[in-house]
């Protein structure tokens, strides 16, 4: 059986899969949208957790926050199932769902896709897809960050499901019952920016937030001191990274944000937003001069302590930019 | 359907897809474009995978030299680190850790070379034996 569902191209993976599933059940959301309207925006920094030898970047909230806070906001009925013991029973389930005609999303770990060139194969656990169809063990794939949906053999989608390593997605699955047809789209914006508000600057903690960039930019200053010079090329390759090429439709989720609040205006017919959206565009910019130069940097071997200071200077613009919009967000919607 | 669907079991195609990247223009507008991977996303890929290759080799002659057990080599072909290798294999970090020194390895039992085998998608004879 294979659902008729209309598979959207996207930037990130969770906004995606939710973006597609609402708009399966006939709410257009852009994937821009789910992305605000879920809080997603966020930015984190843990210099004493390391991944890969590297500290830990993130840019968006956890897995699994973009989906439940979107649909939750706009009224949705969904159903999400945390954790399976038994895989066969997981994919029994999946397969009933399929048969009804339900479009579910789950979550995976890459290392398992095989879709996906050998380069993106980690033991990244956070990937979102949603499945749509089956037939004779193979499965259909609406893989957000690819332009055609894929093909999956029914024990590589058992494997990702079930992808051992840290945060193990332990076959969680998700899916909607039903979405209202016309939800305060309004109240839900609103309270998907307080979240991020509070997420960016609301946080006293160090390593979050516009804090966290700060904190970073500070210590990116030192690393040609502190770290061989291997080393600190690594952790600042391991940063672009992340911020650009796992998929964040560009300069770490910053331009899909800006778009997310260029279209509030046009959907509330309201300016208060404008500024910010603009802001948010501009940030981005820097944010993709910040990738870009690194990588600059990264090929020529030019990383001297002069050019380290360059980037952090460029994220120290970064945070002071995304202070102002955030606190003036706070001012303008109450 | 058929034409719309990429074709299975091709593993190979870095760098032949296609990602969805938004933007913001000078007049003030956000847009998205279809594209291949530009060369910052490209030279940052080298950059890293050149560090996990040379990562990958270094723990290779190790094994060879005697100086590492092959949990290391395979650790690092898989790009894992200890605590992802841990919980794949589920075994303690600590213990993990221990089965890096080569004669601690040599002494391991079927049981635990499983468990590390099934870890890495390999059979015990590859486990244990590294060209």
């Amino acid at each position: 059986m294979i659902i008729d569902f209309k598979h959207n191209h996207s930037g990130h993976c969770e906004s995606g899969a939710t973006s597609n599933l609402i708009r399966h059940y006939g709410l257009e959301i852009s994937e821009p949208m789910a992305f605000g309207i879920g809080g997603g925006l966020f930015f984190v920094y843990l210099p004493f957790i390391k991944a890969q030898e590297a500290p830990m970047f993130a840019f968006r909230t956890i897995a699994g926050k973009i989906f439940r806070n979107t649909t939750g906001r706009l009224g949705a009925d969904t159903v999400m199932i945390k954790k399976y013991k038994d895989p066969v029973k997981a994919m029994d389930e999946l397969d009933r769902n399929i048969e009804k005609g339900i479009p579910t999303g789950v979550q995976v770990g890459t290392f398992h896709l095989r879709y996906f060139p050998p380069e993106y194969r980690l033991h990244f656990n956070f990937h979102n897809v949603v499945v749509f169809g089956r037939e004779n063990g193979v499965y259909h794939i609406g893989e957000p960050v690819r332009e055609k949906t894929q093909l999956l053999l029914k024990e590589d989608l058992q494997k990702a499901r079930f992808a051992r390593g840290a945060f193990g997605p332990h076959g969680k699955m998700y899916y909607i019952r039903s979405v209202p047809k016309n939800p305060d789209i309004k109240k839900a914006i609103f309270s998907g920016i307080h979240e991020t508000i509070k997420n960016m600057i609301g946080i006293p903690v160090p390593f979050v937030g516009v804090r966290g960039m700060k904190k970073l930019a500070k210590d990116m200053k030192k690393w040609p001191a502190k770290l061989p010079e291997e080393k600190a090329r690594f952790y600042l390759t391991q940063f672009v990274r992340s911020s650009e090429e796992f998929g964040t439709g560009g300069a770490a989720f910053r331009y899909i944000y800006g778009a997310f609040l260029k279209e509030s205006i046009e959907l509330l017919k309201n300016d208060q937003l404008l500024e910010a959206s603009n802001r948010m565009g501009e940030t981005a910019s820097l944010w993709r001069e910040l990738s870009y130069r690194s990588a600059r940097f990264i090929k020529n071997r030019e990383e001297s302590h002069d050019n380290y200071s360059i980037l952090s200077e460029i994220l120290l613009e970064c945070a002071a930019g995304e202070e102002r919009i955030f606190k003036g967000l706070a001012k303008k919607i109450k | 359907m058929e034409e719309n669907t990429d074709p299975i079991w091709k593993d190979d195609r870095y760098g032949k897809s296609r990602e969805l990247l938004y933007y913001y223009n000078q007049q003030g507008h956000y847009e998205k474009k279809v594209e291949f991977q530009g060369e910052t996303v490209r030279v940052i890929a080298q950059q890293a995978w050149d560090v996990f290759n040379s990562r990958i080799e270094d723990a290779r002659q190790k094994v060879l030299a005697g100086k590492v057990s092959p949990i290391v080599y395979y650790m690092e072909k898989d790009i894992a680190d200890p605590i992802t290798l841990s919980k794949m294999a589920g075994i303690s970090l600590w213990r993990v850790k221990w089965h890096f020194k080569p004669g601690v390895f040599k002494r391991l039992n079927e049981k635990t070379l499983k468990k590390y085998a099934e870890a890495f998608n390999i059979t015990v004879e590859q486990l244990k034996n590294v060209q």
